[in-house]
């Protein structure tokens, strides 16, 4: 590092110097060079008489002068700001409410909520299907999508079965079970089955 | 009762047989515990030095006053930010540079310009000493205001700083934001200009 003398002016130095603000190092310089240079020592007692008449000459001035305000005064104002300021801030100070102990790890809680999330989105879309739509055009004539679903369904089934028993495509059968008037087919099992139903219910009450 | 300042912060050896008193670094963790006996000690430790260098420094007693005052919540503000342990010249460096911020921020919100003339006019008008206390003291304290008022600005801070602050030249520099060969400089300049005007 470089030494504080070689970045200083010489009256610097010598202000540091007599005020016993250089390091060591720097004091033991600067003795050698005002034991070898005149010029510097007389430097030096020029500064040190101008520091004690600047010093004498505030002195003198202060001695002759009043404070601004009297010192027990300025300490009372002082003391009392300073014990309104405490009690400001022992006002100000929240309450401080002991940490809860949380009974299951600090992570389980978003990952719950989360999941309850997903949960409740699926079982929404999962009968987003079903619900009647509230908002009918006016000249719309409701048809509940669950037979024509159903309907749709057993098509296919049937489609299904026949390409497996056939080995043929898929469009085809389902041409095929189409011509054959499969679905005025469903709708006779699915009269028969009221009727098996009916018969059932007419049964148990004569029992 | 003068400030026992010098321009040599050195200081004085104690007796050897007085108590010792309190450090202000340990009132000072007195006072963040809430003890308030331990800011008063304080005050009274530093108000003095404090309360003349306010006065040199603006010209004004009421506003010293008023500076005083708004320093010290200044330092209970910022209690918590005080490291005796990196703060440089301990706390009575920490309390003077903060009252020189006060009174910087007070210039800066009033005008410098406003306030120098103003500060001028105080010293010329209400502060000087009527006749009847016109004494030889009184007139060589009123020279030196004026004196003082014409030092260019850094260089009576500085100068106030050493003196009744008693703070080494590392820390006026730290204080005032400038080189420590600028600080140097500053001081030496302004203890010339203050010969050189006392003697006029």
């Amino acid at each position: 590092m470089q030494s504080l003398l070689h970045q200083l002016e010489n009256d610097a130095i010598l202000l540091l110097y007599m005020d016993d603000e250089l390091s060591a190092v720097d004091r033991a310089e600067v003795e050698q060079m005002l034991g070898s240079d005149a010029g510097l020592r007389a430097d030096l007692e020029r500064l040190r008489g101008l520091r004690d008449e600047t010093a004498a000459i505030l002195a003198a001035a202060d001695a002759s002068a009043r404070l601004p305000v009297s010192e027990n005064v300025a300490v009372r104002r002082a003391t009392r700001m300073i014990w309104q300021w405490q009690l400001e801030k022992a006002h100000a100070a929240p309450v401080e409410q002991p940490l809860r102990e949380l009974r299951f790890p600090w992570w389980s809680y978003p990952l719950t909520t989360a999941a309850a999330l997903l949960i409740a989105f699926l079982v929404w879309w999962g009968h987003r299907s079903e619900s009647p739509p509230r908002n009918l055009g006016r000249n719309y004539e409701y048809v509940p999508a669950g037979a024509q679903d159903l309907e749709g369904m057993r098509a296919e089934v049937e489609a299904d079965l026949l390409a497996e028993s056939f080995a043929l495509s898929e469009d085809e059968l389902l041409q095929m079970a189409q011509n054959q008037r499969i679905e005025e087919a469903v709708r006779a099992l699915a009269a028969l089955d009221d009727f098996d139903a009916m018969s059932t219910n007419s049964t148990e009450r004569n029992w | 009762m003068g400030v026992t300042a010098s321009l040599n912060p050195t200081p004085p050896a104690s007796a050897p047989t007085a108590v010792p008193e309190p450090t202000d670094e340990a009132l000072l963790e007195l006072l963040r515990d809430g003890s308030t006996s331990a800011g008063e000690m304080l005050v009274k430790r530093h108000c003095q030095p404090l309360l003349r260098y306010l006065h040199r420094l603006v010209g004004s007693e009421h506003l010293a006053e008023e500076l005083h005052q708004q320093t010290w919540v200044s330092v209970m503000d910022h209690l918590d930010r005080f490291d005796k342990s990196s703060a440089s010249g301990g706390f009575k460096a920490w309390l003077f540079r903060i009252a020189t911020n006060k009174a910087n921020d007070y210039w800066r919100s009033s005008g410098r310009e406003k306030s120098a003339k103003q500060s001028l006019r105080l010293l010329t008008d209400q502060e000087a000493p009527d006749a009847s206390h016109r004494l030889a003291g009184a007139e060589e304290e009123t020279k030196l205001r004026l004196a003082i008022a014409r030092l260019p600005e850094n260089q009576r801070q500085v100068l106030l700083l050493r003196y009744y602050g008693n703070l080494k030249f590392v820390e006026i520099a730290e204080t005032v934001g400038c080189p420590l060969n600028t600080a140097l400089g500053r001081m030496h300049k302004a203890m010339l200009k203050l010969k050189q005007i006392m003697e006029q």
